[in-house]
Order: C-alpha cells, then structure tokens, then sequence
C-alpha cells in the first residue's frame, strides 16, 4: 500500500459519476464508497438525515467483522454482506481487495436489482482505485504547494 | 433507454400474459410484475429450481444450450427463457398464444441484454 | 495512509491511539471531543460489537494552511477497554498516519504496557510498516496515580527504539496533557507529509 493515496479531480468526477449511474440503473436511494477503513471516499444520491461518514466507518468495522466469520468457517471472506429492514435496506460489497461499496435502497427496487448493478459497478471503480492507489508516491497534480 | 424493471414489467402487457418475472440465476428476484394472487419469492425459487435443472438437462441430453421451457398447467402455463442475465418468466392464461408469446420473450430478453450490457 | 484529494481540497490523516485496557485511550478520545467545537469535528462514533469497541471521530485542526489550499482533516481511532480479539486491534491501525501510545502509570500494569507496544509492533508489521516509518509519541497517562511509577522508568521500558520519541506526562480524566499529546503527534504527522510532499516536487 501507498504511503499517501493521490485522487485526483478527474478521478473523483469518475468515481461519483459511476454511482450516480448505479444508482440511477438499480433505483437505489444512496450509494457510497470507502476504503476497508472507513475513509470515505465518495457519496451520492440522498444524503439528507444521513451521515455518510458514520455510516462509512460502521459498514467498514462490520465488514471486517463478517471477515473474522468467514475464517471461522474456512472461508478467505464474503463479498457480500445484506441487512434487511422493514422500509430501507442495506447492501455492502467488496470492490477489488482494499475497497467497500454500500448501497442503501428502499423497497421500491429489489436486492435482484441491486445486485445486478452493484457487481458491474464495482468492476469499473475497481478499475480506477487500481490505478490510484498503484500511484507511486508522485503528486498526479505536479506540485502541491507546502508551507514549511 | 428504459430500465430492467420497465422492461420486465412491460412484458405482462402482452395478451394473456398475467404477470411477468425477472430472476437471478441463485434466485434472487430482480424485477417482477406479478398479480396479488402469487407470492413473488415462491415463483422466482420455484423458476431458478426448474431453470437450473432444465439448463443442466439440455446439456446433457446433447440438446445443447438451452432456449425455452414452457410448463404447461391446468390453470395456466409458464414460459421461461434464459436472458443472460438471470431467468425471464411469465406466467400466462390457459388459452394464452404461445408464437406471440415466444417473440416477445426473446425480443425482451434481448432488449435485457442490451441494458446490461457488462453488467453480469 | 493520508489521502490528498484534489477535488475537495481535503488532506486526510488517521491517528491512533494505542496501549493496554483500561489505560486512558478512550478517556483521552472523550476529552478531546469535548473541548473541540462542534464546527470542526464529527460525532463520535463507536463500533461496538459486544465485547470490542473502536471508537471514531474525526476533527478539522484549527490551523488548516499548512498545506496551501488544502484542508487537513485527522480521524483519531482507537481501541477501548480490553480488547479480546486482536482482529480488532490490528484493524484499527491499517493506514495510520500516526500513533500515540497511552501507557498506565500504574507499577502492577507495567507488563501489560510493554505487552501492548510489542503487540503494537507486531500488528504494524503485518502492514509492514515500522516504527521507524511511523510518527509516534508515548504518554504516560494516570500521573495522579500514588503508585505511579517514574517517567524514567517507563521511559526505558517503553521508550528504546532506535530513535526516542516525546513522552508526555498526562491525567486524561482532567484533561491533563491530552491536547499537549495531540498537538505534537498531529504536528509530527504533518511535517512528515509535507516533507514527502515536498520531496516529491525535487523529483
């Protein structure tokens, strides 16, 4: 892993672009993604009375806790991880190795669905966290402008 | 372009069909528009049950890759195509037009296709 | 691991705070907090699952220039109680930036400090990542205590890599050296990250 991660703007743009597009494809309500840590690294669609960055850290904390299960059972991790409630529902994906996605979606749309654009989704954000997170430590913008 | 869930609802439009379903190859529901009378999560196991069995069949029996069933009952039949992207199905009435309902399956299944394109 | 992202202008960096049960960690959090204004930081959270509980927030330093056109954000983790299963600990310290190691000044907890800060280690190998790499600072934490031990013996059980790094003296549940350790543990933080930064611009 990279000593600092380097995103830059038209990465960003990419990122949120394609959960826009999920979101817009699986008629879910949310769409967030974080590192394995918690750290959020983009948020779309309805985000009021929502804190993304908690909710970012409690889906990570809780992936990794699935992950402890799974070795428990012989298994190297899960990939999926579904809670279900009477009104909004919760879909948590790995994407590659080191990155979460999660999908927040009512009952208007079905897990079917989710699922069927999540895993695609992931696929292409993979794509680029790959390259951004591959990135030696260059700054991608030239020079960042440090006071000493 | 319209979405899966248009799509697949637009289907129990067609004359005689009375609802339409959408499923995941593990069973899972993606779309459905199916009448009050049918619980959706017993239709969509029960067409990956028969979806998974008759695919594995065709194999076997050198049919090669299968393209169609069709269930006939005594209240109504079921016709079922692979999509690609999960099992299609519609449950229709007894006097139902199997030709009509054959096409429109394949041209939904294709339109399926078309929208998920790299999604599976 | 801090991430610089060039479309919100934002710099962020975990630290950690790290040390046996029961020796301040949480308490050290809580205060912090506290006294920070609500504009700057986040909620707390906590991770709780029944025995294990990592607690979060994050928090926007005041000073917010040191990076020209970038906002510097810390997220400060830690692991409170007596954590049963390593997992968990080790978790929390994937991609930090920073560690402040909270010690209990207390003589009978002198084997569970130093079990901690080798376990520390060893759970940052698995990042490979070493202490040499990493910012860290000690505290010694409950100086109040009547039996506390002398800081220089806990400095020489705790404080002998290669390079010595700050130790401060603290009493978190008044408050006591809490942001003296924040202050210094963000500030090596950042002089590494503008160092490397600014490396990169010889290059």
């Amino acid at each position: 892993m990279p000593r600092h991660r380097f995103i830059t703007l038209e990465e960003q743009k990419q990122i949120d672009e394609l959960l826009r597009e999920l979101l817009k494809n699986s008629d879910a309500k949310t769409a967030l993604l974080l590192d394995q840590g918690g750290f959020l690294m983009s948020v779309q669609g309805f985000t009021e009375h929502l804190d993304p960055q908690t909710i970012a850290v409690l889906a990570a904390g809780s992936f990794a806790t699935t992950r402890e299960l799974a070795k428990l059972i012989g298994e190297e991790g899960f990939t999926v991880m579904f809670h279900q409630g009477r009104r909004d529902n919760i879909h948590i994906s790995a994407v590659g190795k080191d990155a979460l996605m999660v999908i927040i979606f009512e009952n208007t749309t079905t897990i079917g669905m989710v699922r069927l654009f999540a895993r695609d989704t992931a696929k292409k954000l993979d794509a680029i966290l790959d390259v951004i997170n591959n990135r030696k430590a260059q700054s991608p913008m030239g020079n960042i402008p440090v006071q000493q | 372009m319209s979405s899966v869930k248009e799509v697949v609802e637009r289907l129990a439009q067609v004359k005689g069909v009375m609802g339409s379903i959408l499923v995941a190859k593990d069973g899972l529901v993606v779309a459905s528009n199916l009448s009050v009378q049918v619980n959706d999560e017993i239709v969509a196991a029960m067409i990956s049950a028969v979806g998974g069995t008759a695919v594995k069949a065709s194999e076997m029996m050198g049919e090669g890759k299968l393209k169609n069933i069709v269930l006939e009952g005594e209240k109504g039949k079921v016709f079922l195509t692979d999509s690609g992207i999960g099992y299609l199905g519609v449950l229709t009435t007894p006097d139902a037009n199997m030709g009509l309902i054959r096409i429109e399956l394949m041209e939904t299944s294709g339109t399926l296709k078309k929208i998920t394109a790299g999604a599976v | 691991m801090s991430t610089v992202n060039f479309a919100t202008r934002e710099i962020t960096c975990k630290i950690v705070y790290y040390g046996p049960g029961l020796s301040g960690k949480t308490t050290n959090l809580l205060f912090i907090h506290k006294k920070i204004p609500a504009k700057h930081r986040s909620d707390m959270v906590s991770l709780a699952t029944d025995g294990d509980r990592t607690l979060f927030f994050d928090f926007l330093p005041l000073v917010t220039h040191a990076v020209k056109g970038f906002t510097t954000k810390f997220q400060l983790y830690t692991v409170p109680g007596q954590v049963f299963y390593n997992a968990t600990r080790k978790l929390v310290l994937q991609g930090v930036d920073g560690i402040v190691f909270v010690a209990d000044s207390a003589w009978n907890r002198m084997n569970d400090n130093h079990e901690s800060f080798i376990n520390m280690k060893e759970n940052l190998e698995d990042y490979e990542v070493t202490l040499e790499e990493i910012p860290y600072v000690l505290q010694f934490n409950k100086r109040d205590l009547p039996d506390a031990a002398p800081v220089d013996y806990m400095n020489n059980l705790l404080n002998r890599e290669k390079q010595r790094v700050p130790g401060f003296e603290s009493i978190a549940v008044r408050g006591t050296g809490v942001f003296e350790t924040l202050n210094a543990i963000s500030r090596m933080v950042l002089v590494k990250l503008i160092n490397e930064l600014s490396a990169n611009k010889e290059n």
